[in-house]
């Protein structure tokens, strides 16, 4: 369900389609924590074609935040959909995971 | 004036996406009920009905769901076959940020009016009552 785009430097961007619910969470776990391991560890999270995320979704892209601080990186988010941002926001991750415009300059600071 | 909508999912092999594909199809039928009602209807459908086939991951269970719609209220009411659930509905305490694991509960709890629990005849059986928001004035 999920790809991986590298970019420059450390950079990567992870895109997926559809829900990110316990179906998926295992998979986004995954895919960050080999990414990371192989270098990339500031992770950019696409979550502008993920239409539903739950709390399963919600603590993968946390315990995901974890490896990529751990690495010295970080991970950062971009697009959330009205009902992503809407569990972010009840959840208070919203204030540790923030949203950006665009996943391609998610690192410019 | 309510319409009802009924399924069922055994797990496994059916997943939370069997489960989510039933609620999906209710609302491609009900396009008048307001978007925030549909999303916090969501959410808690799929923290308890993920938090059922979480709990019996090493076995399996049977779980039939309901959604009523009402002039007022959305309605969903689930009987699972599975092992007995042993916290109870309003102790959730909301988890820090950091957190992985948790949120089920206090997200229901947010994003619904009402919870009911009840252990009937060797099942569980949950309701989800959320009241609908009015329409937007033009």
């Amino acid at each position: 369900m999920f790809r991986t785009e590298e970019r420059e430097s450390d950079i990567v961007i992870i895109r997926g389609e559809g829900r990110l619910n316990m179906v998926s969470a295992a998979e986004l776990r995954d895919t960050i924590s080999d990414a990371v391991a192989s270098g990339r560890r500031r992770v950019v999270v696409d979550l502008s074609q993920i239409g539903f995320m739950d709390s399963s979704g919600l603590g993968a892209l946390i315990g995901s935040l974890k490896v990529a601080r751990a690495a010295g990186g970080d991970l950062r988010i971009a697009q959330p959909s009205e009902q992503v941002q809407m569990v972010l926001e009840l959840s208070n991750v919203d204030r540790i995971l923030k949203s950006h415009a665009e996943p391609e300059t998610a690192y410019v600071d | 004036m309510s319409t009802e909508y009924v399924s069922a999912i055994s797990s496994p092999p059916d997943t939370i996406d069997d489960a989510q594909d039933f609620f999906d199809s209710i609302w491609r039928r009900q396009p008048e009920v307001e978007q925030r009602d549909r999303m916090a209807m969501e959410t808690a459908f799929s923290e308890l009905v993920s938090n059922i086939i979480q709990c019996n991951a090493d076995s399996s269970v049977e779980c039939s769901m309901r959604i009523r719609i009402s002039d007022d209220s959305l309605v969903l009411s689930t009987s699972d076959s599975g092992a007995v659930f042993d916290r109870a509905p309003h102790s959730a305490e909301v988890p820090d940020p950091l957190a992985e694991t948790g949120r089920g509960l206090p997200l229901m709890e947010m994003l619904t009016d009402e919870i009911t629990y009840e252990r009937r005849d060797d099942r569980n059986e949950w309701t989800l009552t959320r009241h609908r928001s009015p329409a937007p004035t033009r």
